[in-house]
């Protein structure tokens, strides 16, 4: 199992931050799609989307046709847990299939999230074969505004 | 069926894939199942992100192209931090053969799954020929 470090050092960082500024760029010009930057790395399922705004932390994966009872999600105040198993449709001796592209398996992930959570404040939807989970950054991650006073 | 684990294949993309598309970009391949029984002929094709009003099936002589419309996945607010996957209007087309019933094809969008049903005419099918 791959547990994805959160950095932004490494040779990779000023790619990451070229590529996220990029995609922010093409989300403008919606419909025209996006590709992602990471290489999934090998044996890690399901690939990940991960998006922020000011309260929440976001995690998108695509897993059509799965069961929600068979999906368990985790959370702790820096690291997702996604578990669960897809099942597809037992052949049989009356089957008889041409192609044979989409996979069945149990997976499991555990990520580390970017920011400091709430794990109590989270909350995960599954539509049209999307999950999405929503976490809450937790209060001191969160920026403050320091006021300025005059003298 | 022995449970095996899961890895990730990313998503094919092709550029512009029918001359009549006036899109821009490019699109994702849909991954698709075609089996088929004694009765029809079945196509399941994944197309995660997509809402049962944004597919599209299109059939014009033999040809059928499933669409699929991706609408709204972030909110203006967001911003990516990580991607590993591409997000992207999908779409795939496949030549039907002539045992296929054009007029009774069905089909079921669900949990970003659609599922086709192609039933065979009736000469095309099948008999199971007794051997006494």
């Amino acid at each position: 199992m791959a547990i994805l470090r959160w950095t932004e050092q490494g040779p990779f960082s000023e790619l990451l931050r070229i590529h996220r500024d990029v995609d922010r760029l093409a989300n403008l010009f919606l419909g025209e799609g996006t590709k992602p930057l990471a290489k999934n790395l090998p044996g890690v399922y399901p690939a990940l989307n991960i998006t922020a705004d000011k309260d929440n932390i976001y995690v998108r994966a695509e897993l059509p046709g799965i069961q929600i009872n068979e999906l368990e999600i985790n959370a702790t105040f820096d690291t997702l847990t996604i578990n669960g198993q897809r099942r597809m449709e037992p052949s049989s001796e009356e089957i008889s299939y041409h192609r044979r592209e989409r996979k069945g398996g149990y997976f499991r992930r555990v990520i580390n999230l970017p920011e400091e959570v709430n794990p109590e404040k989270a909350e995960a939807k599954y539509e049209q074969g999307v999950l999405k989970i929503t976490i809450a950054k937790s209060e001191k991650a969160k920026p403050k505004q320091v006021a300025v006073k005059g003298i | 069926m022995v449970q095996q684990e899961l890895t990730t294949t990313e998503k094919k993309s092709v550029e512009k894939p029918e001359p009549e598309e006036t899109k821009k970009g490019f699109f994702y391949q849909q991954v698709v199942d075609i089996f088929e029984t004694k009765e029809a002929l079945f196509l399941v094709a994944d197309m995660p992100g997509v809402s049962n009003a944004n597919v599209e099936i299109d059939l014009k002589d033999n040809q059928l192209t499933l669409t699929g419309r991706i609408s709204s996945y972030y909110s203006e607010n967001e911003i990516p931090l990580y991607s590993e996957y591409g997000i992207g209007d999908y779409v795939r087309q496949f030549t039907l053969a002539d045992s296929i019933a054009q007029d009774k094809i069905t089909a079921e969008m669900k949990d970003g799954v659609l599922k086709l049903v192609l039933p065979k005419i009736d000469r095309a099918k099948a008999k199971k020929i007794e051997v006494k």
